[in-house]
């Protein structure tokens, strides 16, 4: 073999090994955004695993998609896992009638705008007559186990509606309707407090559901407009002429298995919360001595152990996910005039804070953070925060600019 | 913005093709293998029945994340061809092909009336998008896969019902200019029910035997071809229309005809034992409103081959030839050429690829390919890059 020829063999040998050298390693555990819980059995992976497709599979028309639709798979919105971005937003609407009341306006097919459709179907707008709107980012997938396991003696001991210990946080219990198809879904037998027929909300960010199950019952529909056992009617749009909207998608309910709805549950509940990082350097633990002392604690509620339940890897567990699971007042600044279940339109449900440091990593250098993304860095969140945590942001603004930073420094730690 | 982000794109692109049609004058043409399967059946057709067929199979190892799923072998594309000639003038070119990402796919069903100069086609037409597409079953292959561009910005190899003429003027194997338009039904507003988050020109392809109804009217597509000396080719391919379906809506509600363009241009350039070959796509989809904040409405793409014959004997186990080769490829494609409507900020979904390959051809008819690639992934918010790299053991015949 000529010299030349020997030339570009080693050529070509360069180029693949200094491929290899270039490469990405595998990721450290605490720098993925999901992942199933390290103590699932073999049984359990292969649930989460069969879960984790469902999450992933991209459903079709001919499966059931639509009529009206925003996405045809779960992972569209929940982009990589974590919480999601503005281009993925939602946007939930209601009307406000003469006598005070919230209408979701479910005749004209609110609560939820499908902007999208299948042929010949037309995609929704959102009503003239709304005057409740809002928008929603998707939360992060990872924890929501955890959170479905908190007891419910827990939540309705931090609650203080009436603020009778005089520390300015008052957080309320969201008490909301519970369809029939939730009960017997729930996953310990700490969670049954029946408060006139209504039980406490947990997901969401007014905390409409109940449970993870009716969680991705709703989703599937609401966002997918795929029908289960569970939610069995498709979204429709009421300007659709009666001959098109009786056809609707043409798919015979229910669009997906009782199987396929379950796994889709197990892989929520046995999805685990990304780990903590640098949790010995001095500015994250000076920082989250700040984070207590400046009183952002009273909401974002740090240390508790999970209740018995029917799934071992969430049974007694300690837990950090920074919230109380409590509705509450934010001010007019995050007022946006909507509201579901037991929330006032000012209340929202305190969001768990674990994998709050990924969120710029993963979404393309930004956080965009609060319900609607409008924050885009930590600094801008805190200072979006109001009514009941007025006080406290201003409590931050006192601190000094490096103290600051320390406590910005330990939420990037989460 | 996007113009400078286009010139950019052409510049990139063709800069290497301008510099070295500089130094054309005095080079010697090689021969191009542009001929091709459907090139010899179409226009020489010999005999009564015509069958063939090509495989391209290959072992293939990469790595991702640190993560690998080991050696595994892969029947990359099988494909039958047949054509049946039972008068002079006319005859009927089936060709279907079986892939790991479709099983099963038409890629022409056609029949034809006329000579190798000029005839009208009927049927199930391969869309002629760039060189690279409609000459998809080469003699020689330098890489075991398509380029990028092929596989996600253009409608991949796909086809769809349709009726069209094409004409030849010159020596297909010196100088000659070729042209080729075809009234298709075209894709349907499947290119936009996606489960990536872009839109994908193959979904809008029918995959069934039968005529689709998806458009309010045809779709043109046309290509313009041209070869000067056996050295240089040039060719400028379009595919324009409407891919909504007015058809099924109320016309009193929702008469909303969506416009989609995709233009192909590809050049070639072929000397002694070097030649290049290179193409650049860019699709144009006038989306409906609300998709607008999901999508961009315009995608792009382009690839270089680069290949150098190494060696070269004519007579290898009996008369037959063996060529060897090196290549460089370059693969670039931009699944969403936008920016988010909310955010302002630019949507990334970008792919690069680099591939270095040595083949050797054997008999005229089969190549052994040794690819070795390296690919880097920014995904729609621009996260830092994900990176592929691998190694390929291919064959790909045809016969």
């Amino acid at each position: 073999m000529c010299k030349r020829n020997l030339f570009y063999l080693l050529v070509f040998s360069v180029f693949y090994f200094a491929s290899c050298e270039i490469m990405d390693t595998m990721p450290n555990p605490d720098e993925v955004l999901i992942s199933p819980y390290a103590g699932l059995n073999e049984q359990e992976l292969a649930q989460h695993l069969e879960g984790d497709a469902v999450f992933n599979k991209s459903f079709t028309k001919e499966e059931g998609v639509g009529p009206v639709f925003i996405a045809t798979t779960c992972r569209s919105c929940h982009f990589n896992g974590g919480k999601g971005h503005p281009f993925n937003e939602i946007i939930r609407f209601g009307n406000w009638g003469v006598d005070g009341h919230f209408n979701e306006m479910l005749a004209q097919s609110g609560p939820q705008l499908q902007y999208r459709s299948i042929d010949g179907y037309p995609e929704e707008e959102v009503p003239e007559e709304a005057d409740g709107v809002v928008h929603l980012n998707p939360p992060a997938l990872g924890g929501l186990g955890f959170l479905e396991a908190i007891a419910d003696k827990d939540i309705l001991s931090w609650a203080d509606p009436e603020d009778v210990n005089n520390d300015g946080i008052s957080g309320r219990v969201p008490f909301v309707h519970t369809p029939s198809y939730a009960y017997g879904r729930f996953i310990s037998d700490e969670q049954l407090t029946d408060h006139k027929g209504e039980m406490i909300g947990r997901f969401g960010k007014k905390s409409f559901s109940v449970n993870l199950f009716q969680q991705a019952a709703r989703a599937l529909n609401e966002d997918l407009g795929m029908t289960t056992s569970a939610e069995n009617h498709d979204p429709f749009n009421w300007k659709a002429p009666k001959e098109i909207r009786d056809i609707g998608d043409g798919v015979p309910n229910p669009e997906v298995s009782d199987k396929m709805l379950e796994a889709l549950t197990f892989f929520l509940r046995s999805t685990a919360p990304p780990p903590r990082r640098d949790t010995n350097n001095t500015n994250v633990i000076e920082g989250e001595k700040l984070f207590t002392a400046v009183g952002c604690v009273k909401c974002h509620r740090n240390n508790f152990t999970t209740a018995e339940t029917k799934l071992a890897f969430l049974s007694k567990k300690i837990i950090h996910p920074y919230t109380d699971m409590l509705l509450h007042d934010m001010g007019a600044g995050l007022d946006d005039g909507y509201t579901e279940g037991d929330a006032k339109t000012y209340e929202w449900r305190t969001p768990p804070l674990w994998g709050l440091g990924l969120a710029e990593e993963s979404q393309g250098g930004n956080g965009y953070y609060m319900h609607d993304g409008r924050a885009l860095t930590l600094f801008d969140a805190i200072q979006a925060h109001g009514g009941e945590a007025e006080q406290v942001k201003e409590k931050f603004n006192e601190l000094n600019i490096e103290n600051q930073n320390k406590l910005i420094t330990f939420l990037r730690s989460l | 913005m996007q113009y400078c982000h286009y010139f950019r794109l052409v510049s990139f692109n063709m800069l290497p093709i301008i510099v070295l049609l500089a130094a054309l004058g005095n080079c010697n043409a090689q021969n191009t293998d542009a001929s091709t399967i459907l090139d010899r059946a179409l226009y020489k057709p010999l005999n009564l029945l015509y069958i063939g067929g090509y495989v391209n199979t290959s072992l293939n190892y990469f790595e991702a994340e640190g993560e690998t799923e080991g050696i595994a072998p892969t029947l990359n594309h099988l494909g039958v061809i047949a054509q049946i000639n039972p008068f002079k003038y006319f005859n009927i070119y089936a060709e279907f092909e079986h892939n790991p990402q479709y099983n099963f796919q038409i890629n022409n069903l056609f029949a034809q009336i006329g000579n190798k100069n000029i005839g009208l086609r009927v049927g199930y037409l391969g869309f002629p998008l760039g060189r690279y597409k409609q000459y998809h079953i080469k003699k020689t292959r330098y890489f075991v896969e398509h380029p990028l561009m092929v596989t996600t910005v253009l409608p991949g190899i796909s086809c769809d019902a349709g009726a069209g003429v094409y004409a030849n003027a010159g020596d297909a194997d010196i100088s000659n200019i070729s042209f080729e338009i075809n009234f298709v039904s075209g894709l349907d507003e499947n290119i936009i029910y996606t489960p990536s988050a872009n839109t994908n020109m193959e979904m809008g392809t029918s995959k069934n035997l039968k005529i689709s109804d998806n458009n309010d009217k045809l779709m043109v597509n046309a290509r313009l071809g041209l070869l000067q000396n056996n050295v240089f080719e040039f060719g400028a391919s379009i595919l324009a229309g409407s891919y909504t379906n007015r058809m099924k809506e109320d016309p009193s509600m929702f008469t909303k005809s969506k416009k989609l363009q995709i233009y192909v241009f590809d050049v070639a350039l072929y000397f002694n034992k070097f030649s290049i070959e290179s193409e650049m796509v860019i699709n144009n989809i006038e989306l409906p409103e609300n998709i607008t904040e999901l999508y961009a409405s315009s995608q792009q793409g382009c690839f270089i081959d680069l290949s150098y014959e190494l060696f070269k004997k004519d007579a290898f186990l009996g008369k037959r030839p063996l060529k060897i080769f090196s290549a460089l490829r370059y693969d670039y494609a931009d699944l969403n050429n936008g920016y988010f409507a909310i955010t302002k900020e630019k949507i990334n979904n970008d792919y690069h690829k680099l591939a270095l390959g040595l083949s050797a051809h054997l008999f005229n008819k089969t190549s052994i390919i040794l690819n070795g690639s390296y690919q880097w992934f920014s995904d729609l918010l621009g996260n830092p890059n994900k990176k592929t790299a691998g190694v390929q053991l291919g064959i790909g015949s045809y016969f």
